[in-house]
């Protein structure tokens, strides 16, 4: 294996959990998070040169990752072809048998959200993103921003 | 209490991000409002749990050998590719011809061997694939009504053998589409995939030939 490989096998196995974690939380479908984790991945082999180290390699690929979310939702957010929806979260539940309940109960309430609001929600209360940059990142004004996520937060208020 | 915090104010405040000429207005309010401040322990609450949600979430295990195949993965070259479609291709190839052979044989009046067979025309340059899968099938199309035109005077064996030539080469089609498919934009394979269409639609067409002017 190339010294190049070698790394960029290194770079998915310390940051793939996390961008999954994202995609997964973004998109509210396991089979979609699958394939936009994916994605993010090949763009970053074939972006890798245009990484100026100006920022950590993991915080370059959690923007691209954001990037690669918002523009599935940007583009009507289709659920992915095999139609594995997160509704039974097993694909939380295997991997998490140490999660407390409430937390269990939380995934699946965002899951549920519209899709706007669910986005907001993650990048804001979950990732900490700033209403400032999502707005930037998502093409929003900042008060649409609020707005998603304070509908975001109420909803989930009550089904948690 | 004729005043509350709108929703707006209310999530401001539980993020810490109320507008200083605000918050002390608001601060105040909740102090003695009971009904707002079960909102603002809500809204903390739920901040909190939000917070505390694991940041990594092992992703299945097969992912890694997909992202694999699309990056680091060596791709196999074109010789490699065409050396693999080309075992299903002259498979197909030495049944029709054998099965061409032996039908011109059975059903020649004089039994004096196959007849010379013309070589189709080549395609035209540029043939695009959406344009040579429809040739495709209309030359198997083709094929399967000469055969089903003659089958009551065709040794059973030699229709079998068509029809299994037939499986043959849709497998081979098969593998080229499912390869374009994993590597959309991947030109060999394109080109494979075109390649293949033209040598299908050529044996059929000659297969069609020889069985029809029979």
């Amino acid at each position: 294996m190339s010294q190049d490989a070698a790394a960029f096998e290194e770079l998915y196995r310390e940051n793939a959990g996390r961008i999954y974690a994202l995609c997964l939380r973004m998109c509210g479908d396991a089979a979609q998070a699958e394939d936009l984790t994916q994605d993010v991945f090949i763009r970053a082999w074939k972006s890798l040169g245009s990484f100026r180290g100006e920022s950590q390699l993991s915080t370059w690929l959690h923007k691209l990752a954001v990037n690669i979310c918002l523009n599935w939702l940007n583009r009507g957010g289709k659920r992915g072809k095999r139609n594995v929806q997160l509704d039974d979260l097993s694909v939380l539940e295997e991997r998490r048998h140490d999660s407390p309940e409430a937390r269990m109960d939380l995934e699946r309430a965002i899951a549920t959200l519209p899709p706007r609001a669910r986005q907001v929600f993650v990048l804001h209360d979950v990732e900490g993103y700033r209403h400032e940059d999502i707005a930037r990142m998502s093409g929003i004004a900042v008060g649409t921003v609020k707005a998603q996520l304070h509908r975001a937060r109420r909803l989930l208020q009550q089904r948690v | 209490m004729s005043w509350h915090p709108n929703e707006t104010q209310l999530n401001d405040y539980a993020d810490g991000e109320l507008a200083e000429s605000e918050h002390d207005a608001v601060a105040g309010h909740i102090a003695q409002c009971a009904q707002c401040a079960s909102v603002v322990r809500g809204l903390r609450k739920l901040l909190a749990e939000a917070a505390a949600l694991p940041p990594s979430i092992a992703p299945p295990s097969g992912l890694w050998q997909r992202v694999r195949s699309g990056t680091i993965a060596p791709r196999p070259s074109r010789a490699a590719m065409l050396w693999e479609l080309r075992v299903p291709l002259a498979a197909a190839a030495a049944v029709l011809i054998v099965a061409a052979s032996a039908v011109t044989w059975w059903v020649a009046p004089d039994r004096q061997g196959p007849q010379t067979v013309a070589v189709s025309d080549p395609p035209p340059a540029g043939l695009g694939l959406a344009r040579a899968e429809a040739d495709y099938l209309e030359a198997t199309k083709t094929l399967l009504l000469v055969l089903d035109e003659r089958r009551d005077r065709m040794d059973p064996a030699i229709v079998a053998a068509v029809e299994q030539n037939l499986r043959v080469i849709a497998a081979a089609v098969e593998n080229a589409k499912a390869a374009l498919a994993a590597d959309p934009a991947n030109h060999d394979v394109t080109a494979i995939l075109n390649a293949t269409y033209q040598t299908q639609i050529r044996m059929l067409r000659n297969a069609t030939r020889v069985w029809g002017e029979t």
